[in-house]
């Protein structure tokens, strides 16, 4: 699900590439206004007058000369305007400063003279082009920092000299230049151009016809036009775009002029002069290469723009693939998204490969970023925005939707995405994409508006999203009708476009921005929740998670690695072992980013080698269904499942030195208990038995003194009883230590050897009855530690050196997987863990809370004190959760014995028969548990008691505490036993 | 009263990309078929009448786009709908995984009583038209496979193809037989379930408050 995980840094991409005018940098600023690329960086920046000049601009004021009549012949020739002028490493840039459009780029390269003029006053320094246009630039400031600024300027300058070569080369790719080349050969003005006698390479339309039947004579005269505009202001990489320019740009472009204007309006013309072997490079980089986007390509191929005959030949479905696959490739975030094909096609037939390429690269970057992105927040947002300027300017026809539940949104998101391509007649969206190359996405929210407003009467009797689509498709169809209105002829387009631009020329930039922040948060939040939803949702079953878990897993699995990401633009979409150590420092108590010991990182990487993908890598399948294994309430499926983690190879086995890890893994994990952060089940008993025997004690004590108890009075505890915690936190804390010793030592009891370490297991069925005498002599040999005598043991040995132990029993019955806390999406704290008390208070306050067992042990102890410990021989329940297990065990023998036992522990782990032997003697059947764990002991140290009836000791001791489903599982792990 | 007979049925078909979605639409709607369809974008509405046990029913079909980033978009199409069907291509078998996940999200956040179709597409493509036998490895979802998941989520499943018009319109057939059923049986006794659901939200589609809408038109 490649597409899911992409998605985990969405929220900040997305919040920082919507254009936040408060976040943007000057720089930012500056590359939006000029549409220059975005590694141009201002290097000066001065106030200035200036006035715009060329040969045959020059020739107007001259009354004699006329250059055109195609154009309105321009007055004030000579008129100085104020403006602000901005050096960056490869441009010189003008804005003017009464107003929002006009504006002036000059790339470094196309100027070939400055000179300083003589001006007391001011700097005054004159600019020629290459191309002859001439900019009078009078610095409005301090001379210092005037010449300062020229000064930057020269150094800038003569690192662009190089690149003259390259400049004649690339306008040689340009229309507009072939144009002036062909039609300025016998010019009397004295322009300056380049010899071209081919026609340039362009779009498909050239070979196979542009779309539509424009006729000849109005194709011409708009190129006389445009023709006429080069001619005084410039073009490509000299251009000074003015109110002219936009009006040429919105009574169309010619079809040939299209693909260099739209390249130039948008600036990928720019990125193409700068990187020209880019295209060519992506493509044989990456020959051979299969990535999703490619396969989603192919089948898109054959269906963009199908009706343009192009698009049946190989020739057009060759540059489509090629085109596609570069930017693919160039921008892997996005890859590819349906619509792009179809407005790929569309810019082929106007530009070449090269040419469409850099064009996508900056309509999908620049102009509409997060349309086409894997969550295509920024086109959703969009339709948010649209629906609100519906509200603002039609609010008559939004109560109408509102009211039939009519969502306009999922009617207009195809106008957006693919800029009217698939819903127009492509001339009229072709009409469209002409401004919106230049102006952006308010040109697609004017013309929407202008739809919708045009349409009213007829949707304000829409009863559903259908009746209107309905309406919409008449309407698309019927654009090139001609109406009569205001005494002319007109079609409905021209009608469209002049609402467009009239009636909604509030919709500006500005207004764009305010709407997206005000849906921004609604439109992630939703697109968060379903990507959650979506990728929850292709997850494995996880019997042992519940769904709230699941999500806050992902909630946190995300979370850290969004704050642990290194570059936040790009998702990174593993977990790295540092975040897997934090986020298992949320989850469970025994793992502290703040003492980090090697334990720690020993056993956590284990987890992480164990849980990682085949690749190796913690993704959110893999975290979850590690999660998963390892808080099985099951404890004989937790303890193979514990023993898998050290099994690394499989085999079922695990060595000597794995043992020692095994036991200093438990060590490490059991450390909140042992630290007594937090108490375990057997404590939580102790605790309730000498609760109710104190209880018992006070209501023998009022009997005695002749005061009535009644049976059903409230259980409560005497006021003059107190608990030592520091005493119980010693108790438990030796309990473990002593657990963990007992491990070991009953470990290397069972563990068997290597029968031939050198031939392995290869012989293992031929000499069967060898083998087994060989297995009989190692273990009454108990060569267990000798390293000369390598030995193993198995994942059944492992569930009964475990459970042989009450201690690690217990905790892996009810509090190990219970120490996972996936049921809070926050942090945890210190105090309370999942529910488990971490303090003696609290723990008591627990156990009165819970006055039902307490009330039972009272009048267990009540019934017959005498012979309480012959009560409830065999009374051990298996239940998993110590918030369910009832206990009616003889609780306190058994902690009188581990006592003393812990006693004997602590003074240097001498454990003599003796001193256990009176206990041994005393306790009775029940008790069976530490019995055994004892008889383990002792028999390392003394005689060791008959194979035979240690294991009829053992089958005893099962059968008391091991829950029923468990039987016979366990009964296989006694056979396997048995066999040696 | 003719008018009074005829029902809306609001219909949504998902699938992966290229599946033949849009085919199946077209075919149902203008029995037509063309080999390179573009791609759907966003989505695309289409009616079609049909009459069914002497009942009109008017099919409003949504056709959402394949591609899975656009799945995103989709939960806007399928809400309110009575029927989906859920498209695979029979030679393709990624495109069952997704439609798996598809049947799974409509089963999580569709409305309860969604009538679901789980149809595998391009049966054409592994037909031999000669002898009229399936093609050795052509096909790449088995029929079981179809048939399972179909059960397992309570949906009617067919091979179709939108190409040869194979089996196209005993799908939309079989839909319209069912919610008619489900309409009919919910409509006598169960009024407090229906009447809820009216009171939810405005179901333009629901069978009642359409009757009243076309017998206002009839007038």
């Amino acid at each position: 699900m490649d597409f899911f995980k992409s998605v985990a840094s969405l929220a900040q991409n997305a919040i920082e590439s919507i254009n936040n005018p408060n976040h943007l940098t000057p720089d930012q600023l500056m590359q939006g206004f000029f549409h220059v690329p975005s590694d141009e960086k201002i290097l000066g920046e001065i106030n200035v007058d200036y006035i715009i000049t060329s040969m045959v601009l020059y020739s107007f004021s001259d009354s004699i000369k006329s250059a055109g009549t195609y154009l309105p012949v321009p007055h004030n020739i000579n008129s100085r305007r104020p403006g602000k002028l901005t050096l960056t490493q490869n441009y010189l840039l003008i804005k003017q400063n009464d107003s929002t459009e006009d504006k002036i780029v000059f790339h470094l390269t196309s100027i070939n003279k400055v000179q300083k003029l003589p001006n007391a006053e001011t700097l005054h320094v004159r600019v020629s082009t290459t191309n002859g246009m001439i900019l009078d630039i009078m610095c409005d400031t301090i001379r210092s920092k005037a010449e300062h600024f020229w000064h930057t300027f020269n150094k800038q300058h003569n690192l662009n000299k190089e690149d003259r070569v390259k400049l004649e080369s690339f306008q040689r790719t340009l229309y507009s230049e072939y144009l002036i080349s062909k039609n300025c050969k016998n010019s009397k003005l004295g322009e300056k151009h380049i010899d071209i006698p081919q026609h340039p390479q362009g779009g498909l339309g050239l070979k196979y016809k542009f779309p539509g039947n424009e006729s000849r004579e109005k194709e011409i005269l708009k190129l006389k036009r445009w023709f006429e505009y080069f001619r005084r202001y410039g073009r490509n990489l000299e251009l000074v775009q003015n109110h002219i320019f936009n009006s040429l740009l919105l009574v169309g472009i010619p079809n040939r002029l299209r693909g260099e204007i739209w390249e130039t309006s948008s600036g990928s013309i720019y990125y193409r002069y700068q990187n020209a072997e880019e295209y060519e490079n992506l493509l044989e980089e990456n020959k051979g290469k299969h990535t999703l986007a490619i396969e989603e390509i192919e089948k898109d191929l054959n269906r963009s723009l199908p009706e343009y005959s192009a698009f049946q030949t190989d020739e057009g479905i060759d540059k489509l693939r090629r085109v596609l696959t570069a930017y693919s490739w160039k921008n892997p975030d996005i890859g590819y998204c349906q619509a792009m094909n179809i407005v790929t096609a569309a810019l082929l037939i106007f530009m070449t490969e090269d040419q469409a390429f850099w064009t996508l690269n900056v309509l999908c970057d620049k102009i509409i970023p997060g349309y086409y992105s894997k969550t295509m927040y920024g086109v959703l947002l969009d339709q948010k925005v649209f629906e609100g300027m519906v509200q603002k300017t039609l609010p008559l026809l939004a109560d109408h939707f509102n009211k039939y539940d009519i969502q306009l949104s999922i009617v207009s998101l195809p106008w957006f995405l693919s800029f009217f391509l698939n819903t127009m007649p492509l001339v009229f969206a072709f009409r469209v994409m002409d401004s919106f190359f230049a102006k952006g996405p308010k040109t697609l929210f004017k013309v929407a508006l202008a739809i919708v407003k045009i349409n009213s009467q007829e949707l304000l009797e829409c009863t559903d999203d259908g009746e209107c689509i309905a309406v919409f498709k008449n309407f698309f169809a019927s654009l090139d009708e001609i109406t009569p209105e205001d005494h002319k002829i007109k079609r409905k387009f021209d009608i469209l476009w002049e609402i467009a631009f009239n009636d909604f020329q509030m919709i500006d930039d500005r207004m764009i921005i305010k709407y997206r922040n005000t849906f921004k948060n609604e439109v992630f939040k939703g697109i968060d929740l379903f990507v959650k939803r979506a990728e929850i949702r292709n997850l494995p079953d996880t019997p042992h998670l519940n769904k709230e878990q699941i999500s806050n897993i992902y909630d946190r699995y995300y979370r850290i690695l969004i704050q642990d990401s290194n570059s936040p633009n790009r998702g990174n979409l593993t977990m790295d072992f540092d975040s897997f150590e934090k986020f298992m420092s949320e989850i469970v108590p025994w793992v502290n980013m703040e003492r980090e010991t090697r334990d720690q990182s020993s056993f956590l990487k284990r987890l992480y080698k164990n849980w990682s993908n085949e690749n190796g890598e913690m993704s959110l399948e893999s975290l979850v269904v590690g999660v998963n294994k390892i808080v099985n309430r099951d404890l004989m499926n937790a303890l193979s499942n514990f023993f898998s983690l050290y099994d690394t190879e499989n085999t079922g086995r695990i060595n000597k030195e794995t043992v020692l890890e095994v036991a200093e893994d438990l060590i490490f994990i059991t450390t909140p208990w042992r630290d007594g952060k937090i108490f375990d089940t057997i404590a939580n008993r102790e605790l309730e038995d000498q609760i109710a025997e104190k209880i018992v004690q006070r209501r023998k004590n009022l009997i005695e003194k002749g005061v009535e108890v009644s049976e059903t009075e409230e259980i409560s505890l005497p006021d003059e009883v107190k608990f030592d915690e520091d005493k119980w936190k010693t108790k438990q804390s030796v309990r473990y230590l002593s657990a963990s010793s007992s491990f070991l030592q009953l470990a290397f009891k069972y563990a068997q050897p290597y029968e031939n370490p050198d031939e392995n297991l290869i012989n293992l069925d031929d000499d069967d009855e060898d083998l087994n005498d060989k297995r009989k002599e190692s273990i009454t040999h108990n060569k267990a530690l000798d390293p000369t005598h390598p030995v193993y043991i198995t994942p059944s040995m492992f569930r009964m050196v475990i459970l042989a132990n009450e201690t690690y029993s217990s905790f892996f019955e009810n509090q190990f997987w219970k120490s996972f806390d996936l049921d809070s999406p926050g942090n945890i704290t210190d105090s309370v863990f999942g529910g488990m008390v971490g303090n003696i208070r609290g723990m008591v306050n627990n156990v009165m809370a819970d006055g039902v067992r307490v009330a039972s042990q009272v009048k267990k102890k009540m019934g017959d004190s005498r012979i309480r410990a012959d009560t409830a021989a065999s009374s051990e329940s298996g239940a998993s959760s110590f918030a369910q297990s009832e206990t009616k065990g003889n609780g306190i023998y058994r902690t009188s014995i581990d006592s003393k036992g812990a006693e004997s522990v602590m003074t240097g782990w001498t454990l003599e028969s003796g001193a256990l032997g009176d206990n041994f003697e005393d306790h009775d059947i029940d008790n069976l548990l530490v019995n055994n764990e004892e008889v383990g002991l002792l028999g390392n140290n003394e005689s060791e008691p008959e194979e035979e009836e240690n294991e009829d000791d053992e089958d005893d001791e099962f059968g008391n505490f091991v829950p029923a489903d468990n039987e016979k599982r366990l009964a296989d792990d006694m056979n396997e036993l048995n066999l040696k | 009263m003719s008018a009074s007979n005829q029902t809306s049925i609001k219909l949504v078909l998902l699938g992966e990309a290229a599946v033949g979605k849009s085919s199946l639409v077209l075919r149902f709607v203008s029995n037509d078929f063309q080999e390179n369809k573009e791609p759907t974008i966003g989505a695309a509405f289409l009616t079609q009448k049909c009459t069914v046990n002497d009942r009109t029913i008017k099919f409003e079909i949504w056709d959402t786009a394949g591609q899975e980033r656009f799945a995103n978009l989709a939960h806007l199409y399928y809400r309110n709908a009575q029927a989906a069907l859920v498209v695979y291509d029979v030679t393709k078998p990624a495109s069952f995984i997704k439609a798996r996940h598809w049947m799974k999200e409509l089963k999580e956040q569709s409305t309860k009583n969604i009538t679901i179709a789980l149809i595998g597409n391009k049966y054409d493509l592994i037909m031999d038209e000669t002898s009229g036998e399936e093609i050795d490895g052509a096909r790449k979802v088995s029929i079981e496979e179809g048939k399972q998941l179909a059960d397992e989520e309570g949906a009617v499943f067919f091979e179709t193809s939108a190409k040869t018009s194979y089996n196209v319109n005993e799908v939309f057939m079989n839909i319209a037989e069912t919610i008619l059923e489900k309409m009919d049986n919910a409509k006598p006794d169960e009024n407090p379930v229906a009447q809820t659901q009216n009171n939810n939200r405005i179901d333009l589609t629901a069978p009642s408050q359409n009757n009243i809408n076309d017998n206002g038109c009839a007038c």
